[in-house]
Formats: C-alpha cells, sequence, structure tokens
C-alpha cells in the first residue's frame, strides 16, 4: 500500500474518531430559556359515600328470607375535582377518580403545566365532589371534557392520573388498604393552594400535600 | 413489490459498496473495517465491558454523580477508561448500523437468515437498553432528560398503579434502588446479549468474532486516542426541580431524545412499538414472491459418493451426512430445505456433481459452458473473466474490458473447478476469477473456498493437469473495475511472458546450466 494510502487512511480514521467525539456530546438545548415548570403531585386516600334505599315490597319478594333486609346500600366512590387556575385563567378543570376498578383506591394526581419563567398568581384547589357537585359550584360529568391538554411543543406535560389496576395497590392481605396509608393520605380533605410565585428559568415549582395532609404546599420554596 | 424491494436493497447498496471501495483504496480489502463491522461490533463491546469493570469498582449507587465525577479526575486511570467505555460503546452501535445495514443491501434477511435478522435486532435493543441504563447511571442532566421520557413511556403501560413519573417528582432525594436497578439491568442486560449473539450466529457455519488483530487493533487504538486527547467531560448534575437546559447529547444513543420527548408517553411508546415491529418484519417485506424465491439445493443420490466435503463447505450448516437406504456402504448427503439459503456454494464442492441448487450444480455449469462455447468458442490468446455478479460481473456495471471475455457467475463459491479448466481446454489464454472481497461475499465463503479449490487441493479441486499459472484469483467489488483493469493486466502481462517460454520450447536444462557449470569450475 502506497505511503499516500496510508496517510490518507490514517487521517480519515481520525476524522472518523473526531466525528465520535463530536456526535457523542452534541449541544442540545432541552428547555428553552424562559421555560418554567408548575408540578403538581400528591396522593390521597379516596373516600366512599354509602347511598342506602328501602327496598320494595317486589324486589324483598324476589329475595330469599335471610336477605330481605330493609335498605339496600351501595358504597360510591367520591370523585374529586381538581382546579388550576393562573394568572386567572383556568388550566386544568378536572374530574379525578380513585384507582381500581370500584374507583376506591387512593388518587394521584401528577400534572405538570409549562409556565414562562415570570411572576404567576397560582390558586389550586383540590375537592370532593359531594353529591356530584364540588364546592356546590361545577357539575362532576361536565368537568370530564374540560380537562385541559398538555401542550405537546412544551415540557413534560402528560396528565398521568393513576390507572386502574388491584394487584399493584398497596393493601393488606385481607385486601383492605394499609393502615400506613391511611394515616399518611389525606381523605375526603379539600385541599387548596393560593400563593403569587416568581419563577426562575428552568424552575420547577412544585406542589404537593403539607406532612400533615391537610393543604397543599410548595416544596423546597424559600 | 417485489421488484421494489430489489429497488431498496439497491438503493441501500449502492452508496455501501461505493464506500468499501473507498476504503478498500486506503486500507485495502483485508483490513476494510466496515467489511469487520458485525465482528467488530463483538470486539468492541467485550472492550466495553472491561473498561466497564474498573468502572464499576467506583460507582456509589449513593452518590452516582459526584463518583462518576471522581471517576474523572483520575488522571491517569479512570479518566480515560471512562472516556474509552464511552466511545467504544457509541463505536460499537455504529459498527452494529453499518452491519446490519450491509445485510439488508445484500438481501440478507429473510428465509432461513431471518432467525439471524431478529436476534440481531433483539441485539441492538440490548445494546441501546445499555446505553440508555449507562447514561441514566452517571445522573446529570442527560440522565435527568432519559429517565423522565423511559418513565412516561412506562407511565403509558396500564401496569404500575403508582405513575412512574412520581419517581421524578423532586420532592425527596432519588431513592438508591433507582440506581441500584439501573445497575443491575446494565450488568444483567449484557449477559443477556451473550445469549442472543449465541442465537444470532448459531445457523452459520464458523461464525467469525474476532476481525483480523490489524482491524480491532487499530479501532482500539484510535478510541484510546480519542479518550486520552478528549476525554468525556461532566455534565451538569441532575436536578429535578430544575428543568435540564443545555445538554450534552448522544446522538448515537439518545438522537431520539428531542423528538420523544415533545410527544405525550403513549406516542412515544406507540412510536418504539411501530418502529420496532418494522424493522422485526424486514424478514417478512423483504422476501420475494414465493414463486420468485432461489430454490434449496437438492442431491442427487447415484452421484452423492458420501465424501462429506459439501457438508464441510455450507457456509450455513444446511447439509448433514445420513444413512444411505439403497444398501451402498457410504454415507448420502441431505440438504435441510428449512436451513438452505440457495448461495450454491455445495456445487463447487462436490467432484461427481451431485449436489446444488437445480439449474445451478456442477453439470449445469458444464452444459450450460459447453452451449456457449458450441457456437462462441475463446478467440486465441483470449483472457476469460469469471466474474461474480454482484461485484463486476454485475451485468448493469457495464464493465466490458477490451481484449477479454467477461462471463458472469453467480458467486464464485459456486464455480466448480472443471469450468475453469473447460474454458483453458477451449483455448482460453488465461481464466480470471473475479471474485467480491471475501468478507463482503453474499454467500459468506464463496471467494475462500475458491481460492482453496483453485490453488490449495480442497476437494473439489482444480485438476493438477491443469497449468495454474494460467488461472487467477483477485477480489473487486463492483465499484472497483479499475481494480479488475489492473489485475487483468497484471495477468495479460504474466501470460505473455508465459507465451513467451512457451514459444521458446521445451527447456534443454544440460545447455542452459553448462555454461554456469563452466564459469563456476
Ligand atoms: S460433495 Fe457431493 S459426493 Fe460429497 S457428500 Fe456432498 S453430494 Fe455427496
Ligand atoms: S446451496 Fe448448498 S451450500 Fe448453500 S446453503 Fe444450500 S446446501 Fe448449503
Amino acid at each position: 500500500m502506497s505511503l499516500g494510502a496510508r496517510t490518507a487512511g490514517a487521517i480519515v480514521a481520525a476524522l472518523v474518531m473526531l466525528g465520535i467525539g463530536a456526535a457523542s456530546r452534541a449541544p442540545w438545548t432541552a428547555s428553552p430559556a424562559d421555560l418554567a415548570l408548575l408540578r403538581l403531585s400528591w396522593r390521597v386516600q379516596s373516600e366512599t359515600a354509602e347511598e342506602c334505599r328501602p327496598l320494595t315490597e317486589e324486589e324483598k319478594a324476589d329475595l330469599p328470607v335471610h336477605m330481605q333486609v330493609p335498605e339496600l346500600c351501595e358504597a360510591r366512590a367520591i370523585p374529586y375535582l381538581l382546579q388550576v387556575t393562573i394568572d386567572g385563567s383556568e388550566a386544568v378543570s378536572d374530574t379525578v377518580h380513585g384507582a381500581g376498578a370500584r374507583a376506591d383506591r387512593p388518587i394521584t394526581i401528577f400534572r405538570e403545566i409549562p409556565l414562562t419563567a415570570d411572576r404567576h398568581d397560582i390558586r389550586i384547589t383540590f375537592a370532593p365532589i359531594s353529591g356530584g357537585r364540588a364546592d356546590g359550584s361545577v357539575d362532576a360529568e361536565e368537568t370530564d371534557d374540560v380537562v385541559e391538554e398538555p401542550d405537546d411543543d412544551l415540557e413534560e406535560t402528560d396528565d398521568v392520573v393513576e390507572e386502574p389496576d388491584d394487584d399493584l395497590e398497596e393493601t393488606d392481605e385481607d385486601g383492605e388498604p394499609d393502615e400506613d396509608d391511611e394515616a399518611e393520605e389525606p381523605a375526603g380533605v379539600r385541599l387548596e393552594y393560593s400563593a403569587t410565585i416568581d419563577l426562575e428559568e428552568h424552575e420547577v415549582a412544585l406542589v404537593t400535600v403539607d406532612p400533615g395532609g391537610r393543604t397543599l404546599v410548595r416544596a423546597g420554596a424559600p | 413489490m417485489g421488484i421494489r424491494l430489489r429497488t431498496l436493497n439497491r438503493s441501500a447498496w449502492r452508496p455501501l459498496s461505493a464506500v468499501d471501495a473507498a476504503l478498500n483504496r486506503l486500507y485495502g480489502w483485508r483490513f476494510n473495517p466496515l467489511y469487520q463491522s458485525g465482528a467488530l461490533a463483538v470486539v468492541l463491546l467485550g472492550v466495553v465491558s472491561l473498561t466497564g469493570l474498573y468502572l464499576l469498582l467506583y460507582y456509589r449507587i449513593g452518590a452516582p454523580w459526584e463518583s462518576v465525577e471522581r471517576i474523572s479526575a483520575q488522571t491517569w486511570s479512570g479518566r480515560w477508561i471512562r472516556g474509552l467505555h464511552r466511545y467504544a460503546s457509541d463505536a460499537a452501535l455504529v459498527a452494529v448500523g453499518v452491519h446490519a445495514l450491509r445485510m439488508f443491501a445484500q438481501g440478507r434477511s429473510w428465509g432461513p437468515r431471518a432467525l439471524a435478522w431478529i436476534s440481531g435486532v433483539l441485539l441492538t435493543g440490548l445494546v441501546l437498553l445499555c446505553g440508555w441504563t449507562g447514561y441514566v447511571m452517571v445522573w446529570d442532566v442527560q440522565a435527568q432528560a432519559l429517565a423522565v421520557v423511559g418513565a412516561r413511556m412506562l407511565d403509558a403501560l396500564p401496569l404500575f398503579g403508582e405513575p412512574i413519573s412520581r419517581t421524578f417528582v423532586g420532592d425527596a432525594p432519588m431513592p438508591g434502588q433507582f440506581f441500584f436497578l439501573n445497575l443491575f439491568l446494565h450488568i444483567a442486560v449484557p449477559v443477556g446479549m451473550g445469549i442472543v449473539l449465541w442465537v444470532h450466529v448459531a445457523k452459520v457455519a464458523r461464525p467469525t468474532l474476532i476481525p483480523p488483530r490489524g482491524v480491532w487493533m487499530g479501532a482500539v487504538l484510535a478510541l484510546l486516542a480519542l479518550s486520552i486527547l478528549w476525554p468525556v467531560e461532566m455534565a451538569p448534575r441532575a436536578d429535578l426541580l430544575r428543568l435540564p437546559g443545555e445538554v450534552p447529547l448522544d446522538l448515537f444513543y439518545a438522537i431520539w431524545l428531542p423528538a420523544v420527548r415533545a410527544l405525550p408517553g403513549w406516542a412515544a411508546l406507540a412510536s418504539l412499538v411501530a418502529l420496532s415491529a418494522l424493522v422485526l418484519s424486514v424478514p417478512f417485506w423483504t422476501r420475494p414472491r414465493a414463486d420468485r424465491r432461489p430454490p434449496p439445493s437438492q442431491v442427487d443420490d447415484r452421484l452423492c459418493t458420501g465424501c462429506v466435503q459439501c457438508s464441510l463447505d455450507c457456509p450455513y450448516e444446511a447439509i448433514a451426512m445420513i444413512a444411505r437406504a439403497d444398501g451402498r456402504a457410504d454415507l448420502l448427503a441431505h440438504v435441510d430445505p428449512a436451513l438452505c439459503v440457495s448461495c450454491g456454494i455445495c456445487s463447487g464442492s462436490c467432484a461427481p456433481m451431485g449436489v446444488g441448487p437445480p439449474g445451478r450444480t456442477g453439470r449445469d455449469q458444464l452444459a450450460d459452458l459447453r452451449a456457449v462455447l458450441s457456437h462462441t468458442p475463446p478467440m486465441p490468446g483470449q483472457i476469460v473473466v469469471l466474474a461474480c455478479d454482484r461485484g463486476c460481473g454485475d451485468p448493469s456495471s457495464g464493465w466490458a474490458p477490451p481484449g477479454a471475455r467477461v462471463h458472469p457467475v453467480p458467486c464464485a463459491g459456486n464455480l466448480h473447478s472443471s469450468i475453469v479448466e473447460q474454458w483453458l481446454r477451449a483455448g482460453a489464454a488465461g481464466v480470471l476469477v473475479l471474485a467480491c472481497p471475501p468478507r463482503d461475499c453474499w454467500n459468506r465463503e464463496g471467494p475462500s473456498w475458491a481460492g482453496e479449490r483453485l490453488f490449495r487441493e480442497r476437494e473439489a479441486e482444480l485438476h493438477r493437469r491443469v497449468d495454474k499459472s494460467r488461472v487467477r484469483l483477485a477480489y473487486a467489488n463492483r465499484r472497483e473495475r479499475a481494480t479488475g483493469d489492473a489485475e487483468l493486466e497484471r495477468f495479460r502481462v504474466e501470460l505473455a511472458a508465459l507465451d513467451r517460454i512457451d514459444a521458446a520450447g521445451p527447456v534443454d536444462p544440460i545447455r542452459e546450466c553448462d555454461p554456469v557449470l563452466e564459469a563456476v569450475e
């Protein structure tokens, strides 16, 4: 092989190595400079409401004698309404249900809402919808359609609501919710957060439940 | 469909053979790294494993980023070992890509080769998974982006009661179990790769897992030099309460990250599933129509003498020797049609010409040749070039060197040595067998067996009565017509010298040596 070919071979090899080096650390702006994020993350124990009605005479007649109770009661998991208002505009208004086939497992909230790095008025309410209404003002069924879709162009905005999965829930062997969880996770409470926050570029404001489980707080806030 | 696929294969093959030809000029075909890409990937993954063992000694799951930073601060060891670990992984992925492209371009992805294709895709997936876990282990800003996207994709599966994404909320330090799981996968996946590699090469005879020393040493030394001269820097530590800003992205393992990060988890997962299905189904959509598939080889029981040579030569282990049912004592060759790729190598193996794909056995080749010779025998002094039709013999390449007669053959390894003898007997001045470079053979071992049969007495060898100085074996791919011309010219010069010697008549040793002996005395 000629000296020219050898030299050219060495140069090509050096260029390939430089290419590997450069391609292994290509500069990428993962988030634009003016982007920040509001992240909501908490978990609450879902609450059930029992609804009873007297059995009709016909219904009683259809049942064996030992099952002819005076009232028929059904436990119904209470859904929650999550509302987020940013700078006066509604960003999220979403009915959320507990996980599990009967929606009676804990409710997990995990939302990420992209914001500009700036000052923002944030208001969050998370309250059980009793009798189909939260705060006595919002129709629970209607809110299903007004869930804000995440903006695909922006950051990590997936709405992640706990999917029904009986197997993976933290339960005791008898299928009852773990007592520790009951203690940690608030149930049936109305959680609120309201603040004006200054977000720096790329800052993530994390709103979660306080250790007592009574209200929403911004974690790691100065 | 078949025609469009051939176009697709060819449009991949054309640029690849052009780059092959360029690198052949620089390094020679023996050391062309593109021809060794599969074996080079294995060696590079070996380097990744060895360097990984060192990194493992210093890695701490309780302080991942800090421990990697400490490794990078070891000027005399960790710094370049980490660089070599990274760059060898990148180069291995490039080698895997080139290998897959060659198999696709050469149509070596369907039929009995489908298992090798599918296991190769699985291997590539495992390499990517290993790279993913390796990057997450560093826990820098790229790791954060990879981990968050991975969690979103997992959350799209209806498997987890608690969203995996909540692991990356940022309200508490990352749990050690997360890094332990990554470390476990980063070590366990390569073990799985070993098993899949075994499956990958299970159906080929004599798999090449180590390239020539010059190739692998050259590659490793070049990567080592890169790691020393351009060590891998630390990117900023991951911070879950900040969005990653400027990220140094490894394009080899994470080129998809910017696009996928903008998608919802289900869309990212669906894209991954669709892409995997597309690549895994290549054997299905690249196979020719049933009536166009080359038929498997067949054995003529009456001619087979049980010499076992075809079963030794078959590159796909498709031939087994079985007991005969006709009472003869010798064994009988038996072709398994499910394993035979119809490469035709066995046609050149069999001295009695008793095996080969229909229409391409030694006997068929002889019959075709006789038909050709009956109306166009070679002109006196003419050189006959038997060229692989995937190389310079490709009719579309338009190669027509003056003063020579080019006959395309399906593969140099198909060629029965009697054909070479017959051309010489018919009056050809010489026969140049122009094969594809050995590591570029579509049938794996054609050029190697051709050389052994023509010059090293491998069964069915070129008969001793043939003057082997009038036979030449050379290598050129379809873009190397200049190489074909040069080989032909060199051969022509040698044949001319032989002709002058022949014209001078037989040598009288006494008369030739006398003046010398007198001078000595
Ligand atoms: S090479 Fe021919 S003779 Fe020998 S085993 Fe094969 S088919 Fe039989
Ligand atoms: S054609 Fe012959 S050598 Fe090729 S795979 Fe089939 S049996 Fe083996």
